[in-house]
């Protein structure tokens, strides 16, 4: 009989950014080894088309006051009596309660979270700790450093987690891993149980370089200060300055139209510099795949606060398609990265710039074992990282 | 398309729009009407004799205000602001004239008013770099300043900018007000600086920039900023004020040099060839867009037309507004304050444009507006009764003292 894999994802809401994508990831993998997987995610989750068309739409959104909808979700209902930390995640246990009846999750059935969430994930622990221990599914729990701190309510919101993690037991039916290596690392610490690390399971799928002239580098990800939009005009300078005669094009996303204008000093020098190519804010899936074609390398100048622990969706896309890139050091991905061959920790702007120039003076046919082995590298550890996790799932 | 374009009078000479008007030409049948912001009064009188409605759309180079006046005849309209004349008007001006679509020259402007205007459009000009000459021998920087505004970028702001780093200096003394009284300080002379009053023709000017490497720039914002581009064409070190539209067409140390006219200090000429060729690749670039732009434009244009204002105000107060635009700026913001708040719409419009933070302050403005319409109104109605101007000369100036108190009262 093929068993089911549910997905859960409630903080995949938007058309854009990791979420959508990381489901689609995750259910080619277990397609692949012959379960039935199913996405379960909100309910304002508006893509309809192709393989989102099979997402079950169930759960309530449960952070308008961090990312808010334009169509503001209902206010939650008032609090269920019990021992929760506010409306928001007494109206997740009640909705992953059903959930349970209603899709007849039992002991057969794997619940894989590919993104936790703070209250989707407590929601999940209290609905499955209301089962008295009975017909309890394989639980696996994916912690990317995003939203499981998206609550207000306490200012310990791992240590909240835990507790009720600690109050459902059974550590052979939930397990847990981490997006990165270090993160994983810092979650066993703050858990104090076995806590694995997974990549997103991408198979290499290379995309062949453009045309060397000009040598564009693509810094993905709409204009966010943690993800070093701040740092690129310093970037495109150095290496104006540094390497005059090289046609190098700087290409980065915009901030979205909304904050555009508390930055337009910045963004007015981007604008200007004619080295650099200025992108909306928000691209399709499509155009996406288009950027990262066109360009020959990455560049991820992140923030070293926001990303110490955590990995980066650009970075582990950007390999599977074979670009060469270079990312701040001292992110989640910081000891991965050392290990391959085709990606570059950075520690300073002029890290960045030499690099890019090293890259840029390259032929294609001199990239491409480097990108090939550090593609092949990734695929095999991602999918070992994947097997060994759901060896002890099924366990 | 029959169109009609409204320019400012100063154009005439320097021709400076000149592009824009080439370009109309090629999509309708252009009428030409300059405006004199110094002769306001009688100009809007011949203004008020046109007929808007003859026209698919009215066009307006920089002098938006204007618009008001097909505006209120629910005649399509155009307008063509520009940084410096415009970049500091408050959203209320935008939203007040939100029947009108807008091309905006500058991306800050367009940031300010893209979400408040019928439609809206941003374009960045640049100049045909081919015919310009490529300027040479950056080993002997030559710098040309053109003096435009003495009470914003004079010869001894370039003297602090470039301390004596350069061989030769020369300041083209053609005040933007004819009445300016220019003084060169007489120790720049020491300096090697020479001078030039005005050309019989622009060749005289071309010649004078060619002979040059360094352009620094002569006001702190622009429009387009003609000078500045022609200078980078040439593959110029160009040397310009951190404000728009400079900083949107130059990055700090990749194709040029800005400096902050609040706080800079010496420049260093060491890498001007680099930014030179750099701006001049800019250019040749920028070209190439601007002329895809010019292709794109006439299916803006076509929108823009296509667009019927509903407008709320009638002839006399959109009259009322282009006069105080051009006579008492405090006031005609109080009144484009008035027309937001009086039209629920427009407050819709601006506080979906504008952050809760940022309305609850407009709303603030617009109550005070809202209260200097009604004074405006009743002043006009007095003014109307017979033997008023005989009554108001006669009263005794503690009334009038205790009415303007009880002005700043509804002000507060």
């Amino acid at each position: 009989m093929i068993k089911r894999v549910f997905l859960i994802d409630p903080m995949c809401v938007l058309d854009f950014g990791h979420n959508p994508k990381s489901l689609l990831y995750f259910s080619d993998y277990f397609s692949s080894a012959g379960y039935e997987p199913t996405p379960v995610v909100c309910k304002y989750f508006p893509l309809q088309t192709g393989d989102y068309a099979r997402f079950e739409r169930r759960f309530d959104y449960y952070y308008q006051q961090f990312v808010p909808l334009k169509s503001s979700p209902a206010p939650p209902p008032p609090m269920v009596t019990g021992d929760f930390l506010d409306p928001l995640e007494s109206l997740a246990a009640a909705e992953f309660s059903r959930w349970l009846v209603e899709d007849g999750v039992g002991a057969d059935d794997r619940v894989f979270y590919p993104s936790v969430d703070f209250y989707g994930v407590c929601g999940l622990l209290r609905a499955l700790i209301a089962r008295d221990g009975q017909d309890l599914p394989h639980v696996h729990l994916r912690f990317i450093g995003v939203m499981e701190n998206g609550t207000r309510s306490t200012k310990k919101p791992l240590a909240h987690i835990g507790k009720l993690l600690e109050a459902l037991g059974r550590p052979d039916r939930v397990t847990l891993s981490a997006e990165s290596p270090v993160y994983a690392d810092n979650l066993r610490d703050t858990f104090g149980r076995e806590v694995g690390w997974t990549l997103y399971p991408l198979e290499s799928a290379i995309v062949p370089l453009p045309a060397p002239k000009p040598y564009r580098v693509f810094s993905a990800g709409a204009g966010r200060g943690d993800k070093g939009f701040f740092r690129i005009l310093n970037i495109a300078r150095l290496y104006a300055k540094t390497y005059p005669e090289d046609e190098v094009r700087f290409v980065v996303q915009n901030v979205p139209p909304a904050e555009e204008r508390h930055h337009t000093g910045y963004i007015s020098q981007l604008y200007a510099a004619p080295n650099i190519d200025l992108l909306p804010a928000r691209l399709s899936d499509e155009e996406l795949e288009t950027q990262y074609a066109a360009s020959s390398f990455l560049v991820m100048p992140y923030d070293y606060e926001t990303y110490r622990f955590r990995g980066s969706a650009v970075f582990m896309e950007g390999v599977a398609k074979h670009r060469p890139f270079a990312i701040a050091s001292g992110t989640g991905f910081h000891p991965l990265v050392t290990d391959l061959e085709a990606a570059f920790n950075c520690t300073c702007d002029e890290d960045f710039v030499s690099v890019i120039h090293r890259f840029s003076r390259m032929s294609a046919a001199e990239v491409r074992p480097l990108t090939d082995r550090t593609a092949s590298h990734y695929s095999d550890l991602a999918r070992k990282q994947m097997d060994a996790v759901w060896t002890r799932v099924n366990a | 398309m029959k169109l009609l374009f409204l320019d400012h009078a100063f154009h005439r000479k320097t021709g400076s729009s000149r592009f824009f008007l080439d370009f109309l030409k090629s999509v309708g049948d252009v009428t030409l009407e300059f405006f004199d912001p110094d002769e306001a009064e009688s100009e809007i009188e011949r203004l008020g004799s046109l007929s808007f409605a003859d026209y698919d759309l009215v066009v307006i180079w920089q002098l938006e205000a204007l618009a008001y006046l097909p505006l209120s005849e629910g005649v399509s309209t155009l307008v063509i602001p520009m940084y410096d004349g415009s970049g500091v008007q408050p959203p209320e001006h935008w939203a007040a004239l939100s029947g009108a679509s807008i091309l905006n020259f500058s991306y800050n402007l367009h940031v300010s008013t893209r979400d408040l205007m019928a439609s809206a459009r941003l374009v960045q000009y640049f100049p045909d770099p081919k015919p310009f000459k490529r300027a040479t021998g950056f080993d002997k920087p030559r710098v040309v300043f053109w003096h435009r505004r003495g009470d914003q970028i004079e010869t001894e702001t370039v003297f602090r900018l470039l301390p004596g780093n350069f061989e030769a200096i020369h300041v083209h003394v053609a005040p933007d007000d004819p009445d300016e009284t220019v003084v060169i300080p007489s120790w720049s002379t020491r300096y090697g600086l020479t001078q030039s009053r005005w050309f019989e023709d622009s060749n005289g000017f071309s010649e004078l920039i060619d002979s040059c490497n360094v352009a620094v720039c002569p006001r702190f914002t622009e429009g387009i900023g003609m000078f500045m581009l022609e200078a980078m064409a040439r593959g110029m070190c160009v040397i310009a004020s951190s404000r728009p539209v400079h900083n949107e067409y130059i990055a700090n140390n990749i194709n040029g040099m800005l400096f902050d006219p609040g706080s800079y200090g010496a420049l260093d000429l060491s890498d001007a060839a680099r930014l030179g060729a750099m701006a001049r690749k800019g250019v040749e670039a920028g070209r190439l867009r601007w002329e895809a732009d010019l292709k794109a434009l006439p299916t803006f244009i076509d929108t823009c037309a296509a667009l019927k204002p509903v407008s709320s105000l009638d002839r006399a107060a959109a009259v009322t507004l282009v006069r105080t635009y051009f006579s008492d700026m405090e006031l005609y913001r109080q009144l484009a304050n008035g027309v937001v708040s009086a039209d629920p719409a427009l407050e819709r419009l601006l506080k979906a444009a504008l952050g809760d933070q940022d309305a609850a302050r407009a709303a603030e403005r617009h109550a005070m507006g809202a209260a200097r319409l009604r004074l405006e109104a009743m002043r006009e109605a007095l003014r109307k009764l017979p033997g008023w101007s005989r009554i108001r000369a006669i009263a005794p100036s503690r009334a009038k003292i205790a009415l303007a108190q009880i002005f700043m009262a509804v002000r507060r």
